[in-house]
């Protein structure tokens, strides 16, 4: 499904319903350009899972860790050139662990993703403020997200 | 000969103190994988009730994987430093013959199984002879259903253990020809006194390494080799 974004106000509401429907074991994918709004999105939604710290893009550091009501890790693909560097970071014990795995620039290693996961693509719109979120995925998280999405989007 | 066992590569941080072929202590806990923060601690406690220093260990072994990969990390970190500072060998046991070490059968082969996760796993097959663990196919990376064709191509009774065995459990049951025994739950966990037998066993066998030596073994293939496939 796709949802026109106006402002931060909306990206805080879509970051709040993502937030409630995350269970134990979710991996979450954001994709689009640079400046698309990836990290302000997973900092949304990390306000609403009850991490207090500020959450910062993990580019340098790769994979950060933070403590909400399960464990968030956080990380940002875009300097992995191969899925071994990958392997080598532990991946699998984060992406198969009881925590949320939020993951910028999932592309880079999408050979390597569960087959369960919410995919949000962003893309910019028309004007400096818009955004279009394309919500793709599998999994009954994927499914409760959409449906909460449709309801919020036709009470605009 | 004393040996120091070391086990880390799954949920289990744990860890034994054996003399030859006596476990004479051993501390585990199956709780959460916070094995950088527990592991340490545990050996330094174990061998401290034991009131045994450090210095009268001959040998460590280690669960050399496969397994989770920092989980491999952190066992492996403190097995080379140790062997290390104190001059003595690394005992590299296979897991899945540690994990297959758990069960006894005269007559049956065990096949360990332990979760990769998203269907795949890793796994050995083991039978018992003379009181020793013998390995019967070196253990391997694969998915549910590749071992499926394997078990059924041995075509006889066989004893699965290993969190795998309980994961997959139903599967197995619909596709094995011959019923196999499932292991109860309490024999699925991976042990430092199964370790410790085991690399007792290698010691006597000469088959111990250097700390310089030792990697963990991730059975996993390169992206290089999975091209290639």
């Amino acid at each position: 499904m796709k949802i026109t974004i106006n402002n931060l106000q909306d990206t805080k509401k879509v970051g709040k319903i993502i937030s409630e429907n995350l269970l134990s074991g979710t991996v979450l994918c954001l994709d689009g350009d640079l400046g698309a709004g990836k990290t302000t999105l997973t900092q949304f939604i990390a306000n609403e899972f009850g991490i207090k710290e500020y959450i910062t893009s993990p580019t340098f550091n790769i994979i950060k860790e933070y403590q909400g009501k399960f464990p968030l890790y956080h990380m940002d693909v875009y300097r992995i050139e191969s899925e071994d560097d990958m392997y080598d970071l532990g991946y699998d014990d984060y992406i198969y662990s009881d925590g949320i795995c939020i993951i910028e620039w999932s592309d880079k290693i999408k050979n390597m993703l569960p087959e369960e996961r919410v995919n949000i693509y962003i893309q910019r719109g028309e004007d400096e403020n818009t955004r279009i979120f394309s919500v793709t995925g599998k999994g009954i998280v994927f499914e409760k997200i959409v449906e909460e999405l449709k309801n919020e989007n036709t009470c605009n | 000969m004393k040996i120091l066992a070391i086990e880390s590569s799954s949920i289990t941080a744990s860890c034994a103190v054996s003399e030859n072929d006596v476990i004479l202590g051993e501390y585990s806990l199956s709780h959460k994988k916070t094995h950088s923060e527990k592991l340490m601690p545990l050996i330094e406690k174990l061998l401290e009730d034991l009131q045994i220093n450090i210095e009268e260990i001959n040998l460590i072994g280690i669960s050399e994987g496969p397994g989770s990969y920092t989980g491999l990390r952190i066992g492996a970190a403190i097995a080379k430093s140790l062997a290390y500072s104190l001059n003595i060998k690394i005992a590299a046991v296979p897991t899945m013959m540690s994990l297959a070490a758990n069960v006894y059968s005269e007559d049956k082969k065990i096949i360990s199984i332990m979760d990769a996760k998203a269907k795949r796993i890793y796994a050995g097959i083991y039978k018992w002879e003379n009181g020793k663990v013998i390995t019967f196919k070196e253990q391997f990376p694969s998915t549910v259903d590749d071992l499926i064709n394997i078990i059924n191509e041995l075509n006889e009774p066989v004893i699965l253990n290993g969190d795998g065995s309980e994961i997959y459990k139903n599967i197995f049951e619909e596709n094995l020809k011959i019923k196999p025994i499932f292991a109860p739950k309490q024999f699925n966990l991976l042990k430092s006194s199964s370790l410790a037998f085991i690399a007792n066993e290698m010691a006597t066998e000469n088959k111990t390494e250097s700390s310089s030596n030792f990697t963990p073994k991730y059975l996993r293939l390169s992206q290089a080799e999975r091209n290639v496939k």
